[in-house]
């Protein structure tokens, strides 16, 4: 979260800060919607309508892990009542199970946050450090020609790729559990 | 609320394992929680899959700037229209898509009823629905900034890059311009093929690429080095411009195939074990980075390489070459095939599950020839006809069933199939 955010002024009504919070969840949450309805307009509303709730019921929490859980909640709640509404249509597609266990929602949850994480640590990365990488680690290429392709000298690659966090490293490469450890 | 929050402090966990930041006491904590069963570790490999991990990030790649503008007319009116429209919107929907699935089932059953196979073919009837079509020209371009652009064959567009160059989408064809007020080095694009689509990417140098479904390319806005470099995962068929002073290469995970001007096929999925170059015209060089030392062949037109774990093999059938193309002409042909292979390539083009009953024999070869923009019920009935399998559609799942109407025949798995 941006270091200016501050929960009070959320409380107190502060449009900025609010926005800060929105900012900062939206994503993930749509990605979370999205595992329940593929229709991805009406997923992004689901978004837009729990952040309507929370402003409106801003004064009752007390940080910002309640918020985010309520957004999740509201979410699942949202979208459960849209496929009881929509059940003619998903009676045909195989995904009428109408309860879904609290456990496949926390692992949605869980996956959501996940993957935001990752992707605000890939982001972090200065651009050419990041093609550097990908070009090393996911394309399997030589220092050579990875410096032919990007038209920069063998040492920069060297450099950027020491630079490159182990992180990258890791997303861009499969490897098992076992072999780690 | 509680579990809630539980499942954050999981998911800073697994983020801080992917970041190499883990302490020895925070991962007995993660792996305590892995071993609670098998979906949580399920649950594990996924998150910590690069190929997972990479697709489900484009979602974070979209950006829509509106959308807070909304929240904020939203919130300021305490207005809630937009939400009635979009679920009010839907029924319509709904009614039609289930009046279209009960004309699909209506007209099969009338259809059917004439058959003399006629028990057999009513059941079949009942149990499909309205036909699922693939999706045609559909992709999705990445540019140089991580940007997603989505794109549809019937809707033109023009895309200004970074560096300057023009491209330009029309009728499921991405076209490259290189404008000579160029910005800067070039940058990379990538042009992603959803299951179920299919697209056409002229490039910078006149270079004509089709992608089939569920493929990948990734290459330069221009070619500026000594050499034409492009990165595919997937199928795809090349007709390269001759340029004889930049050879084009293209990687195939460990395989370069090396060509100066020339037509040719690459099949190169991950969920297949093998890859394979077919040459229509030119002459290609297939050979595999290694440490030290470099292995290839060099194919002839009518010829196509076989690219396994140890060794690339070389096969010389020019009508099974052309076979391999046909999909680039909307057709799908398959050619004394085995059906876990036709399924496969099915289930990319039509976007469906495949499950197969224990009893079925998935080595089993067919030879048949379908319009692959006619709803897949065509190609599964053309199988059906020999008696051998059956199918079961569920919403987009596809259950293969040994055909039981015929009584205890002894199979022939490895002869060609009428």
């Amino acid at each position: 979260m941006n270091q200016n955010f501050c929960f009070e002024d959320f409380r107190s009504g502060n449009e900025d800060a609010f926005r800060m919070i929105y900012e900062e969840y939206r994503t993930r949450l749509f990605y979370f919607a999205s595992k329940y309805i593929p229709e991805l307009e009406v997923a992004e509303d689901t978004v837009q309508e729990a952040f309507v709730k929370v402003w409106q019921k801003r004064c009752n929490f007390n940080d910002l892990d309640a918020v985010k859980a309520f957004l999740y909640i509201s979410i699942k709640n949202q979208c459960f009542n849209f496929r009881k509404h929509s059940k003619v249509v998903h009676l045909y597609s195989n995904s009428h199970k109408e309860e879904i266990a609290e456990e496949e929602i926390m692992n949605h949850i869980l996956e959501s946050e996940v993957l935001d994480r990752v992707f605000k640590a890939l982001e972090k990365l200065p651009r050419g450090c990041r093609d550097v990488m990908h070009l090393s680690y996911f394309e399997e290429l030589k220092n050579k020609e990875v410096a032919d392709i990007l038209k920069i000298s063998v040492n920069t690659v060297k450099t950027q790729k020491r630079r490159g966090l182990s992180l990258l490293k890791v997303v861009l490469k499969s490897f098992s559990f076992l072999g780690l450890f | 609320m509680e579990r809630a929050k539980l499942h954050f402090d999981l998911a800073r966990l697994v983020a801080r394992f992917l970041n190499g930041e883990l302490t020895h006491e925070e991962y007995d904590k993660l792996k305590a929680w892995i071993e609670v069963n098998d979906k949580h570790r399920e649950l594990w490999n996924r998150l910590t899959n690069q190929e997972y991990l990479e697709s489900n990030l484009e979602f974070w790649r979209r950006r829509d700037d509106n959308q807070w503008q909304n929240l904020l007319k939203r919130i300021r009116k305490g207005e809630r229209e937009k939400r009635r429209f979009v679920l009010r919107n839907a029924w319509p929907y709904a009614a039609i898509l289930t009046a279209l699935l009960l004309i699909g089932v209506v007209t099969k059953y009338f259809i059917n009823g004439n058959n003399s196979n006629k028990a057999n073919t009513l059941a079949l009837a009942a149990k499909k629905n309205a036909g699922i079509l693939p999706e045609g020209g559909v992709a999705q371009l990445i540019l140089g900034d991580g940007r997603v652009v989505n794109l549809k064959g019937s809707h033109g567009q023009t895309i200004i890059e970074k560096d300057g160059t023009k491209v330009q989408n029309e009728k499921s064809v991405l076209k490259y311009f290189v404008v000579p007020d160029k910005q800067g080095s070039a940058v990379f694009n990538t042009l992603k093929v959803p299951r179920g689509g299919e697209y056409k990417v002229t490039l910078a140098d006149g270079t004509n690429v089709w992608l089939n479904a569920a493929t990948s390319l990734k290459y330069p806005t221009r070619f500026d080095g000594k050499e034409r470099i492009v990165f595919l995962s997937g199928e795809a068929y090349f007709e390269v411009k001759h340029d004889a002073a930049h050879p084009f290469k293209v990687m195939i995970g460990n395989t370069v195939v090396r060509v100066l001007g020339t037509k040719f096929n690459v099949s190169a999925y991950k969920d297949d074990t093998k890859e394979m170059v077919s040459l229509i015209e030119g002459s290609v060089e297939v050979s595999r980075r290694k440490e030290g030392h470099k292995e290839g062949v060099v194919l002839k037109p009518g010829y196509s390489a076989i690219i396994g774990e140890n060794e690339i093999a070389v096969n010389n059938d020019n009508e099974n070459v052309k076979t391999t193309v046909a999909w680039k002409d909307s057709m799908f042909v398959f050619k004394n095939e085995t059906l876990e292979s036709i399924m496969k390539r099915l289930s990319r083009w039509y976007d469906v599950g495949i499950v197969y009953d224990d009893n079925v024999d998935k080595y089993i070869h067919f030879t048949g020839k379908v319009q692959k923009y006619e709803s897949i019920d065509d190609v599964l009935h053309l199988i059906e006809m020999t008696n051998k399998v059956t199918f079961d559609i569920t919403g987009r799942e596809i259950r293969v069933k040994l055909n039981k109407t015929v009584p205890n025949e002894k199979w022939v798995t490895n002869g060609e199939e009428e």
